[in-house]
């Protein structure tokens, strides 16, 4: 769902490969293997699982994952489609007994009013408990029970009721009926009955995601309602189950006065509000949910002041004036002295970003750096791999970068140089402990290839640097542990293998939303888009502009480093906006032909809020058309479903050489092949109450990627 | 199941190299598999480091059927097709080249394009109904696949195989092949079409 295993996956199409195993009729239940692709693109993925006949492609309408996930669990929960069993396990002691290593909170008691707690011990007058569960009606501590709980059950304690995670979760599937999920996801009738039963009823059933269901602004709700699909049929950390990955080997620099960052964050990420005002006028994300910051909301941030005015950038490996959704903020705060007075940004290319900076370090390309590589969940060993610099070279005695280009540095070297200037103590001489001198790249790393998981550093005789990595042993006996009688689990090495998997999320449920005051719900909910104050979008917008914005990726590029590269760029010349049979009827247009396109906000391009950015807009997009509008060539495929205005990442670039640029009066090498094509970012709709930023998830902190409105006409 | 595809024994490939000529060398592309990746085409053009727009290898897409009302179950299906060089039994370029460049070699059944004897006047472009022959805007020459001609004759696969990210396409000697693919049920045949030619490349689905 929403995860494109055949175009975006590493290392090296692992999760490809898998699939090719079951198609090839070779893995232990490869002729039952069914691949469901539920996406409103006909992928890579789509096509290989169509191919044969077997699978399926279900071209869901954009934004609305929820319907279609909860509608799932409201089927399994009525349906018995769920393992009973293990989702009546209250703790470790009895799933250990019944032979499972894992169990859940689906037993738990939570409250129904507000804040939806968890019930625990001493609010039940029992005594000291996290988690309080109903044995045959009985509260008890769920550590003091040694039977099955009850599972879809409620009770009233001190005069508040208290419900079960599971009956919660079901009364929350059971707000919707499947007709109604059906028609929001417009897709054929019983669809969605029909998907939920083959699932359950698998042999080995696994719904799995990646961005899709979950860079919307119900972002947060999708991915937990995935998961619980998941936990219901009793696949997590399985064998050919939901595997969440494990802890890769990690290393450190032990030093002993390292400074850490603190205060708020212009992004207000992991911040709770904490002004003085009941209700914020701007977002904050929690650090529970959103724990990697939110940065379309660095620069709606940074231009309104708002928490605090920053003093300096610094970008690195970034290209936001380019990647961020609804980009005009973006570009505009880099315009704006005020916002933004001193910019630096370390690139390897003239990138959109780099060129409103004040400072340019030229940076080596980002693979050609040290570092390492973690493992992504497809591989299920432990494993790190070594990045080195294999065009460059390191000076033999002071291990200083030397690139083929003389202005050129490693970024991380930069960083240390700026570190040192700024008299940081874990830098320089002694940095790393008594006679650990950490002076540049190489010293960081080789000292962090010295500690925990690592030995050798950087010596060039080690297994590390030898092998190019750290690799544990893929044989199968190490991959999965038979100890249990319920199945087979993966082994998990360097993870937590015992643990309660938690369907409710009661971190949410206590945190608030800052801009209402009320409080977050600790299960998904049917929604599809909402704002900033969890708000629909007004219904009447879609009349109005009545297509979908929708984006996906070539297999063959990343968003922003690979297009200057010409022989990729020639694999496809250009992009278009693909559009579907039935859209191009109505429309009166074929492949080739041109149409303008406007969102509901993109009009504000023309208004005071971008007066730096519009005087530039035309040099930068030249398909810019004035009062919101771009036009766009269109391609007809029924590889998008009707509705949709598709338009792939990549292509479209106004910097990194698509465009003629001069340092010291001097042109510079150039190929408008780099900026060919068509770039969607601008007409993403912003959010109707915050105005300058696009519509962002209020608990997950993800953009809502696909399925704002848009107007299209022929020209 | 090991890295290597279970559908193509190495043993195959041995054969092929081992097998004294003439033959025909040959590549089998396996569309069930090709996730259109493009990681050959980029192989073959690091290998053979040619220039922008001169492409020995691609990837064409083929849409089939039509979906256009949501509330029924679509029917489309896509394919990706690998495009080398064919190596045909009657290569058309070779009858349309007017200074006798191309030849088919003997020994393997390889087609190649002599530069020193091309004049570059893309007849053979013309004639060859899957468009392998490339004019080189710099070279002044056509330029097509070899079969990566320098690395069989070391014994080594072709850059476009090894590189194959879905195990999907596999090098060998023409009748080796052939005669694995038929004892192979579950892969059927399929035509790029063209016949004219007899195009060597083997294509299953």
């Amino acid at each position: 769902m929403g995860s494109n295993v055949t175009q975006a996956d590493y290392p090296m199409q692992l999760r490809a490969r898998y699939l090719q195993k079951f198609g090839k009729r070779v893995g232990p239940s490869a002729k039952e293997f069914k691949h469901v692709v539920v996406d409103p693109r006909f992928s890579n993925a789509a096509a290989k699982a169509t191919h044969a006949g077997a699978g399926e492609w279900i071209p869901i309408k954009p934004a609305t994952d929820a319907y279609f996930l909860l509608g799932m669990i409201r089927w399994m929960l009525e349906n018995n489609g769920y393992k009973r069993e293990y989702l009546s396990i209250p703790s470790e002691s009895v799933a250990k007994k019944k032979g499972y290593r894992t169990w859940t909170d689906m037993t738990y008691l939570v409250s129904t009013k507000e804040p939806k707690a968890y019930l625990t011990g001493k609010d039940a007058g029992l005594g000291t408990s996290d988690y309080v569960v109903l044995v045959n009606g009985k509260p008890t501590m769920f550590q003091e029970s040694t039977e099955f709980a009850d599972l879809d059950a409620g009770t009233v304690i001190n005069g508040v009721e208290y419900k079960t995670v599971f009956r919660t979760l079901r009364e929350r599937a059971q707000e919707k009926t499947l007709e109604e999920c059906d028609a929001v996801c417009d897709i054929p009738p019983g669809t969605i009955a029909k998907v939920a039963k083959e699932f359950s009823s698998a042999k080995h059933p696994v719904i799995e995601m990646f961005r899709g269901p979950v860079q919307q602004s119900n972002g947060w709700y999708n991915a937990q309602a995935l998961c619980i699909i998941n936990v219901l049929v009793d696949n997590i950390d399985r064998k050919g189950g939901y595997i969440s990955g494990h802890a890769a080997y990690k290393g450190d620099v032990e030093a002993p006065n390292k400074r850490k960052p603190s205060g708020v964050r212009v992004d207000t990420a992991k911040a709770k509000y904490q002004g003085k005002k009941p209700f914020a006028t701007r977002p904050w994300y929690s650090g529970y949910s959103a724990p990697r910051g939110v940065a379309p909301n660095f620069f709606s941030s940074a231009r309104m002041g708002y928490p605090y005015r920053i003093k300096a950038y610094l970008n690195y490996y970034n290209d936001p004036a380019y990647t961020m959704p609804y980009n005009q903020e973006t570009i505009e705060a880099l315009l704006d002295l005020k916002a933004m007075p001193l910019t630096f940004s370390i690139d390897a290319y003239m990138g959109e970003t780099s060129m409103f900076c004040d400072y340019i370090l030229p940076d080596t390309e980002y693979h050609e750096r040290l570092g390492g590589f973690k493992t992504y969940p497809p591989v299920k060993t432990q494993v790190w791999g070594l990045r080195q610099p294999v065009v460059g070279s390191f000076d033999p005695k002071t291990h200083e970068y030397k690139s083929i280009h003389p202005d050129t540095k490693m970024a991380d070297d930069v960083l240390i140089m700026v570190a040192k200037e700024c008299g940081l103590p874990a830098f320089g001489k002694d940095g790393g402990g008594p006679g650990i001198d950490i002076n540049n790249s190489w010293d960081y790393w080789n000292e962090y290839y010295k500690h925990k998981d690592f030995k050798e550093g950087l010596d060039p005789n080690g297994s590390l640097v030898k092998l190019g990595g750290k690799f544990q042993n893929p044989a199968p006996r190490y991959q999965y542990t038979k100890d249990y009688s319920s199945g087979e689990y993966t082994s998990f090495p360097g993870g937590r293998q015992v643990r309660v998997i938690f369907a409710y999320q009661n971190s949410v449920a206590l945190n608030k939303n800052s801009m209402t005051g009320k409080y977050f719900d600790g299960l998904p909910m049917y929604r599809t888009i909402v704002d900033c104050k969890e708000q629909p979008l007004d219904p009447n917008i879609y009349k109005e502009y009545p297509f979908q914005l929708h984006t996906w990726k070539d297999t063959f590029h990343t968003q922003s480093r690979t297009m200057n590269n010409l022989w990729l760029a020639s694999i496809k010349p250009q992009n278009y906006a693909d559009i579907n049979p039935a859209d191009a009827e109505k429309l009166g247009v074929k492949s080739g032909d041109w149409v303008k396109v406007k969102s509901p906000s993109s009009d504000q391009l023309d208004t005071d809020m971008y007066k730096n950015y519009s005087k530039y807009i035309k040099d930068f997009y030249s398909n810019y058309l004035g009062g919101g509008w771009f036009k766009f060539q269109v391609r007809v495929t029924s590889r998008i479903r009707p509705g949709l205005f598709s338009v792939c990442q990549s292509y479209g670039r106004f910097g990194a050489g698509a465009k003629k640029w001069y340092m010291n009066g001097k042109e510079q090498p150039n190929d408008e092949r780099v900026g060919a094509g068509f770039h969607i970012n601008p007409l993403y709709m912003a959010d109707p109450v915050l105005k300058n930023i696009a519509i962002i998830d209020p608990i997950g902190g993800g953009t809502q990627s696909y399925g704002t409105p848009l107007r299209v006409e022929r020209i | 199941m090991s890295e290597l595809n279970p559908m193509m024994p190495e043993e195959i490939i041995e054969q092929s190299f081992k097998k004294p000529g003439p033959k025909q060398y040959t590549l089998w592309v396996d569309l069930e598999y090709c996730i259109g990746c493009h990681a050959c085409t980029m192989a073959c053009k690091s290998e053979n480091n040619t220039p922008v727009g001169v492409d020995y290898n691609r990837v064409i897409e083929v849409e089939e059927g039509e979906f256009k009302d949501s509330k029924k179950s679509p029917d489309v299906r896509v394919y990706f097709v690998p495009m080398p060089c064919m190596h045909c039994g009657q290569p058309a370029c070779m009858a349309a080249c007017p200074v006798g460049a191309i030849t088919k070699r003997k020994e393997d059944g390889i087609v190649l394009i002599n530069k020193d004897k091309c004049i570059g006047c893309r007849y053979c472009a013309w004639a060859c109904p899957y468009g392998a022959p490339q004019f080189s805007a710099e070279a002044k020459v056509m330029e097509k696949c070899t079969l990566c001609v320098h690395r069989v004759e070391k014994g080594l696969k072709p850059a476009c195989v090894d590189t194959c990210v879905a195990k999907t396409r596999f090098f060998g000697e023409l009748n080796a092949l052939t005669d694995y693919i038929n004892r192979q049920k579950a892969a059927k045949r399929a035509s790029v079409g063209a016949g004219g030619t007899q195009p060597s490349v083997l294509y299953t689905k």
